[in-house]
């Protein structure tokens, strides 16, 4: 066996002493999971408040009211806007969550937004074709009655 | 001891590592000239700190080895932990990040611009101190770059590794810095 540096000696002496152990794989398995747990449930939590958005649309009351149905305001006016805000937050919450798994550093931003949104949109159609009914009793007590801003519209 | 271990790659011997320590001397070995001039070159450390931040890097690797993803090159995990490390011994040391360099003047010029950017090549110790000044007025995050590029000589992709950025961020940082020092240098008949 060849001879090793003193540095090299130096840092292999300092291990032993420290008595340093490689961690099990199965420490940074659970690390990797924390992060994708919230993952995937802020992913979900997206999806729901998708399907909150276009109950929200489908289901507005007073939208065929306006008097000018083709005017984008019209609809600006129709889209649930807590809703959206809720989304726009949970979708923040799981890009920063990608940026930190895997590779996750490689994408920009803007691929890891469409990323999370197509995941939630997915998600927000099958969750809207899927609990229609229970959708209609939690989302229809605060679309019932018109916000002011949409009333001062309508 | 290299030359038993020649023919292994770096993730070759990662894997065998687990086995046996031997193999993690080799790795050692191989990295502890490279990081050294990484580490000179990203600060002003004295001999005494180099070593303990070799140390530091190393035993983090040993401790972290079952972290390393063989799709990765491992020279650009072990330039992560580095990375890391040096950054945590600015916020002990409370310094900024100071580039340093032993090649000289012209090298330092011929690594950064090509004979295409019309630069005035530099070549006495008074020029070098002024190009080593400038390259110091960059931004961290500038000089961080360019001296993965063109001093370590990685690719995009191994910087994009070690900087967990992606790699058309690195592309652009790399333009920017390097337009940055293009405005300060004197340019060919001006000087």
């Amino acid at each position: 066996m060849e001879p090793i540096s003193p540095t090299t000696e130096k840092i292999l002496t300092a291990i032993e002493q420290k008595q340093v152990t490689p961690r099990p794989k199965w420490y940074f398995a659970l690390r990797n999971s924390i992060l994708w747990i919230p993952g995937v449930i802020t992913t979900v939590l997206g999806g729901y408040t998708i399907a909150g958005i276009i109950y929200g649309i489908l289901h507005n009351p007073w939208l065929p009211l306006a008097p000018q149905q083709s005017h984008p305001m019209a609809f600006a006016a129709a889209v649930p806007v807590l809703w959206v805000v809720s989304f726009g937050l949970f979708s923040a919450i799981t890009i920063s969550l990608l940026r930190k798994m895997h590779r996750g550093y490689r994408h920009t931003a803007l691929q890891l937004l469409l990323v999370s949104v197509a995941c939630s949109v997915i998600i927000g159609i099958l969750f809207y074709a899927l609990t229609q009914d229970s959708l209609d009793n939690q989302v229809n007590t605060y679309y019932r009655y018109p916000t002011q801003h949409q009333r001062d519209y309508f | 001891m290299s030359s038993t271990f020649n023919h292994l790659s770096d993730e070759a011997l990662v894997i065998e590592c687990k086995k046996d320590q031997q193999y993690f001397a080799e790795l050692v070995e191989r990295y502890v000239p490279k990081l050294t001039h990484y580490i000179r070159r990203r600060s002003a450390a004295t001999s005494d700190d180099i070593d303990d931040l070799l140390q530091n890097i190393f035993i983090k690797v040993y401790r972290n080895i079952n972290e390393y993803d063989t799709r990765l090159l491992f020279s650009s995990w072990i330039y992560r932990i580095a990375h890391n490390e040096m950054i945590d011994w600015y916020r002990r040391e409370k310094r900024r990040a100071t580039l340093s360099f032993d090649d000289d003047a012209h090298d330092i010029m011929s690594k950064l611009f090509t004979e295409e950017d019309h630069i005035t090549r530099f070549s006495n110790e008074e020029q070098k101190a002024a190009m080593v000044q400038l390259l110091n007025k960059l931004d961290d995050k500038y000089k961080e770059i360019l001296l993965l590029r063109f001093f370590e000589e990685k690719s995009y992709e191994e910087i994009a590794d070690i900087l967990r950025i992606p790699p058309g961020t690195v592309a652009v940082r790399i333009n920017r810095a390097k337009k940055q020092l293009q405005k300060k240098l004197p340019k060919h008949g001006t000087n």
